[in-house]
């Protein structure tokens, strides 16, 4: 520390440290490292319970079912839609309709980017419950 | 540190290194390293998709399945690598049944640790076709899973809605 305490008076500001404030940063570092629960984000889809579950189109004519194609076709109860389109029609298809759920179909050729893009404008426009569809077990 | 008094007299440019605290942040950069390494080692590389409306999961790694697909659509299974089951392997009907087969039996394996909790994580690659992601969600069918919580990264500048939080 550099006061000194002679009469002279010399400057009373003292230098930090800066070795042992490193050393204490690292170690809060190192603790909220090892203390942090990983939180992991992610958008939840529901699995069909059974079998016969796997076709719902057949099931509730009022389930929304929407289905991406390759080549960016969105279609939502076989409406066809552009990219463009598909967040504004589904915000207008969920206002006001209280059953927030929505069956997701798509393409094994579709970019996995692109169905968590469809969902995730699904989840924008309300809804809560996002059912996948699988394609008849082989 | 000294503050060496501005003597005339005073020839000692180099001032003493202090040897402790010089081991004391080498030590904690150890330590470090040791948490961070095995991290990285684990070799798995993909890029999740982007989604803005996402919930937040607490992840505790013994009572929770992680599925991982990385970019070349190798698969992992609890960040371990799955021998068997790469790219070129499930090109074949023969290799992809056997392929299935073995990621079942990982998958029943690890729900039976914890077979009061039916999610599977999955953490696959963006690019990836929706048919391996669909081979996923089959095969944790069979394992008895109820949910797929398809692990996404935030766009910056948004933020996951806070009150939503996962109910398992």
């Amino acid at each position: 520390m550099g006061v000194s305490m002679g009469k002279t008076g010399r400057s009373e500001v003292s230098d930090i440290n800066i070795t042992p404030m490193i050393d204490v940063l690292l170690v809060l570092l190192v603790i909220f490292m090892l203390a942090q629960q990983v939180l992991m984000k992610a958008v939840d889809i529901q699995l069909p319970k059974d079998a016969e579950a796997n076709q719902p189109q057949n099931q509730d004519p009022d389930n929304i079912i929407m289905e991406i194609e390759p080549g960016g076709v969105f279609r939502v109860n076989t409406r066809p839609l552009t990219k463009a389109q598909l967040p504004s029609f589904l915000t207008q298809t969920y206002t006001g309709r209280p059953k927030k759920v929505i069956f997701v179909k798509a393409d094994g050729r579709v970019k996995y980017q692109d169905v968590i893009w469809a969902i995730d404008m699904a989840r924008g426009a309300g809804v809560k419950v996002i059912g996948a569809v699988l394609p008849p077990a082989a | 540190m000294a503050m060496v008094s501005h003597d005339v007299t005073d020839t000692n440019v180099m001032g003493d290194i202090n040897v402790t605290p010089m081991v004391d942040v080498m030590l904690v950069l150890l330590i470090i390293f040791m948490v961070v390494t095995p991290a990285i080692a684990a070799g798995f590389t993909a890029r999740l998709p982007m989604g803005a409306h996402l919930k937040s999961h607490e992840f505790k790694e013994d009572e929770r399945t992680v599925v991982g697909i990385d970019m070349t659509g190798a698969y992992y299974v609890n960040k371990k690598l799955v021998q068997g089951c790469m790219g070129e392997q499930r090109a074949t009907p023969v290799g992809k049944a056997n392929c299935d087969q073995i990621l079942l039996a990982k998958l029943q394996e690890s729900y039976a640790r914890h077979p009061q909790d039916h999610v599977l994580f999955l953490r696959a690659d963006q690019s990836l076709p929706y048919q391996n992601i669909l081979d996923a969600m089959a095969l944790a069918k069979k394992s008895g899973v109820a949910m797929i919580a398809a692990v996404s990264e935030q766009p910056p500048g948004s933020r996951p809605d806070l009150l939503e939080k996962a109910e398992n």
